[in-house]
């Protein structure tokens, strides 16, 4: 492999990788204050996806861009409604844990069933500007424009969160929500505002993410939501579940290995790619359950 | 100014409290003593809003108490310092801090009690921006105790302020907390540390598997313990 | 009543439930095998399939108060690896043309078939849980979930013996309506003979207060290692009988959708004893099958040539979400089945009539 296109790799590699520590992100901030793995997840990105085949059937003269935020707003307001009517009557009735595990697998049920009565189980082509299937050339190399552009909106979107979570109260909030939340009630702050928030964050995340996603693609089924939220997850455990940090280097992590694994092996045990990843996902779990951050004290187990 | 009446709480099918009544006048210290497994943080814990008794009530400053929420019970005026002290580790001092005073609103003031508490609690304003996890035991109790006095609180419960102390700082503490009860503010101490609490508060109670033993003066209740000790060997202590 | 038969019902209090759910499901099975309705006895014994399932995971998520989302991997193994010792060697020949070494040779009759995949299944579950059992709380969830998917990708990969993601079909109806009564009864049984066991009394103090039971000199890693292991035997062959039920399958049927039901079925009844195991898989069927019933007949109407595919699972999901709202701890509620009173006054016993608390 020539220098070039190893570079051209690498490239690739970081811009998926920053979608991916996006959708990691929009899961371990639930997980982190709820303990909650949040399998209606991808579910999101689907109803961000159909949203944006809606808009551009119902409002083809808006601007792509204004149709791409107001998905992502859809998005945002299927999880607080979600959050709402089913995730905070089960908190309430005090049930055991799984039961809150057990609403989020309905919850993803549902929304893809309701996808496939009301819209259709074929899949739904999504437009993209034509400049992202664009390459560009730097000098010797040539980049794909959606990659630059999906690391400037991962960039900026992370940016936002950063934001969020280290300069407002709101922030301050959820950081302590996730360290103990018992005590953060203690202190007065209402804990359903708290998860409430966590979902619109996980729902904002989402429908970003989703964009991002479904770029490389181009079409939205109702079960499209299965390969992201099993993206989103293991890039969570590599990176501990509880670190927002951690979600961050597990997408580089599993980017990188997925590309690099890719390029690396021969055709035959590509299959098995996935399979392989997993094996790391339970490895960490086991050896290091921390995630691959260096410096954590260990995942308690709740 | 606190009333609880004949409160019976536990977990589930294990009832940890029977038949428990305690009163908390307005400027009073109260203690709550007894041994491990006696109830004590029960009683904290019901009084807080994270336990719902089966029976029984609890009135602060007139108004009932059970079946409200924890983040309702901050609003009405107590605040908790609770076992094990749970700051924030993943925050800095500063901002444990400022989640202290989450109920309100007056941004100025709050600003300006912060600078109080680095000033009573110099520690505080010297390590202003670390993270609260790197901050030595007792050093992260005296952020508990300015954090939880951050919301202004007519009543402060502390739980247990001593466990996992240094000897050294646990006269310290006590200084602290007697300080704090000089500033005008109402007290419940729990502890296990009967000697010092003792020493300090107007009145205690002593709760023994589930229910009040004994209440009085502390030198009443020193008697009762030492008798306890004397015939019943290594009890409460 | 003969001492005979009263003592034993007096002294073992965990085969009074055992024997009120065997006894419903044998006057069930009874009444729809007179009634000779094929749409019913399919019912019947896709529940019957379902109820060693959901009875598999109850043993070990129930008993260890750890989810479980693999469970469903083991139902996949031990149907595959069932096909494989019982389809005859002339089917294997065509089906699985590229299959090597002993296999394409043998072809077991069904229950020793069934048996022996179930073994070779508990036994990987034992190495495979053997590192895993040490892990808690979500990491085990977790670590359950990545080998769910492994499972998957595995199997859809390995087409020498599992066809790949191409559907593996023409499997003999092996699962008849009293074989699967037979199998459900027996898995029910071993639910509470492990529940009630040394093995499950010890797992089950470390349910609630892992520490406590450590401390109690209960080897908390061991214990769950050996629940792990057994509940991999009966979903194997909760497997196999869906194979020879469905006669046809693919990775794909045996997947996320039937975790998902499985999951359910468990909570919904409750996880705490193999009673609300049974009750939910008959719950869930009912509803299930009643649901799909109405989504027939309301397709009759869409004119526009669709149907309404989907309408069940969006009915089964509400009503999951409802039923766990008002029932949190599940259907029975960490109760076992009883028999009334009056039978317990004729073996002559004490009265533990109606529902008793046995966790």
């Amino acid at each position: 492999m020539s220098w070039n296109q190893a570079v051209e790799l690498v490239i690739a590699a970081v811009s998926l990788g920053s979608t991916y520590a996006l959708l990691a992100l929009g899961l371990v901030i639930v997980f982190g204050i709820l303990r909650l793995i949040n399998f209606a997840y991808g579910e999101f990105l689907m109803i961000g996806g159909y949203a944006m085949v809606a808009l551009q059937g119902i409002a083809p003269g808006v601007p792509w861009g204004a149709r791409a935020m107001l998905s992502v707003g859809v998005v945002i307001g299927t999880a607080l409604v979600l959050e709402r009517v089913a995730f905070r009557p089960v908190r309430a009735s005090h049930g055991p844990p799984i039961n809150l595990l057990l609403t989020s697998f309905a919850c993803s049920t549902i929304l893809q069933s309701l996808a496939m009565v009301l819209i259709s189980p074929r899949s739904k082509g999504i437009q993209y500007p034509s400049v992202i299937s664009a390459e560009i050339a730097f000098g010797p190399l040539r980049i794909a424009a959606l990659d630059i552009v999906a690391l400037v909106v991962s960039g900026l979107s992370l940016l936002g969160l950063v934001i969020l979570l280290r300069k407002t109260f709101l922030g301050v909030c959820l950081r302590a929500a996730a360290d103990d939340f018992t005590m953060t009630r203690l202190l007065g702050v209402r804990a359903n505002r708290v998860i409430a928030t966590a979902f619109a964050i996980s729902g904002g995340l989402a429908g970003v993410g989703g964009i991002l996603y479904f770029a490389r693609i181009g079409l939205v089924r109702p079960d499209i939501g299965l390969g992201p939220v099993i993206i989103a997850f293991f890039a969570s455990v590599v990176g501990g579940m509880e670190s927002l940090g951690g979600a961050l280097i597990g997408g580089f992590v599993l980017s990188f290995l997925t590309i690099g694994l890719q390029a690396v092996l021969p055709a035959s045990a590509l299959e098995y790619r996935d399979a392989f990843m997993f094996l790391i996902v339970i490895a960490i779990l086991l050896f290091r359950p921390q995630g691959l951050m260096p410096g954590r004290q260990a995942l308690e187990s709740r | 100014m606190l009333i609880l009446e004949d409160i019976q709480a536990g977990y589930g099918s294990v009832v940890a409290l029977r038949g428990v009544s305690i009163r908390v006048e307005d400027g009073e210290m109260v203690g709550l003593i007894g041994p491990n497994g006696a109830g004590k943080t029960t009683v904290i814990s019901t009084i807080a809003g994270l336990l719902k008794p089966m029976r029984g009530q609890i009135r602060f400053a007139g108004q009932e108490l059970v079946g409200r929420s924890p983040e309702d019970i901050v609003r009405m005026g107590i605040g908790m310092v609770p076992e094990g002290r749970r700051i924030f580790p993943g925050l800095t001092v500063g901002e444990n801090l400022r989640l202290g005073a989450a109920i309100r609103r007056d941004h100025s003031e709050i600003r300006r009690d912060i600078g109080e508490m680095c000033q009573r609690f110099p520690v505080l304003g010297r390590r202003f921006h670390s993270g609260a996890g790197k901050l030595s035991g007792g050093e992260q109790q005296q952020l508990a105790i300015a954090r939880a006095l951050m919301c202004r609180p007519r009543l402060l419960m502390l739980d247990e302020p001593s466990l996992g102390l240094a000897p050294t700082l646990v006269e310290t503490m006590f200084d602290l907390i007697v300080g704090l009860r000089e500033a005008g503010v109402t007290i419940l101490l729990v502890e296990q540390n009967v000697a010092k609490t003792l020493e300090i508060v107007d009145r205690a109670y002593l709760l023994g598997l589930g229910q009040i033993v004994a209440e009085g003066p502390p030198r009443e209740l020193a008697d009762i313990v030492d008798i306890q000790r004397a015939y019943l060997g290594g009890k409460p202590d | 009543m003969k001492s005979a038969i009263a003592l034993p019902l007096r002294r073992i209090l965990w085969l009074r439930p055992a024997l009120v759910l065997a006894v419903i499901l044998v006057v069930i099975t009874a009444g729809i095998d007179l009634y000779d309705n094929v749409l019913l006895e399919r019912i019947l014994i896709g529940l019957f399939v379902s109820v060693v399932l959901v009875v598999g995971l109850q043993t070990f998520t129930g008993n260890s108060g750890l989810v479980s989302f693999g469970h469903v991997s083991f139902m996949a193994i031990g149907a595959y690896a069932a096909v494989l010792v019982i389809m005859p060697p002339e089917q294997k020949a065509y089906t699985l043309p590229r299959l090597t070494g002993f296999l394409t040779e043998i072809g077991l009759p069904f229950i020793p078939g069934m048996l022996l995949a179930a073994l070779a299944t508990a036994i990987l579950a034992a190495v495979i849980g053997f590192p895993l059992m040490r892990l808690s709380g979500s990491a085990a969830t977790m670590a359950t979930f990545a080998l769910l998917i492994i499972t998957h990708i595995v199997l859809r990969n390995a087409e020498d013996y599992t066809r790949g993601t191409r559907t593996m079909y023409g499997l003999l109806p092996y699962t008849t309506l009293w074989m699967g009564l037979l199998w459900a009864v027996l898995a029910i049984v071993a639910g509470f003979v492990f529940k009630e066991s040394k093995v499950g009394l010890m797992l089950r103090a470390t349910r609630e207060h892992p520490e406590a039971a450590a401390a109690s000199g209960v080897n908390v890693v061991a214990v769950r290692w050996v629940a792990f292991t057994v509940s991999a035997f009966i979903s194997a062959v909760g497997g196999a009988l869906y194979a020879h039920f469905i006669t046809s399958i693919s990775p794909e049927t045996m997947f996320m959708h039937t975790t998902f039901l499985t999951v359910a079925m468990l909570i919904i009844g409750g996880m705490e004893n193999v009673s609300g195991a049974v009750v939910g898989a008959v719950v869930m069927t009912v509803l299930f099958e009643g649901l799909r019933a109405i989504e027939i007949w309301i397709s009759t109407f869409r004119t526009a040539g669709g149907t309404a595919a989907g309408f069940t699972e969006v009915c089964l999901g509400v009503a999951m979400i409802v039923l766990m709202v008002l029932r949190p701890r599940g259907l029975m509620m960490g109760k076992e089945l009883n028999w009334p009173r009056w039978l317990d006054r004729a073996v002559g016993g004490q009265s533990a009539g109606g529902e008793v608390e046995l966790r």
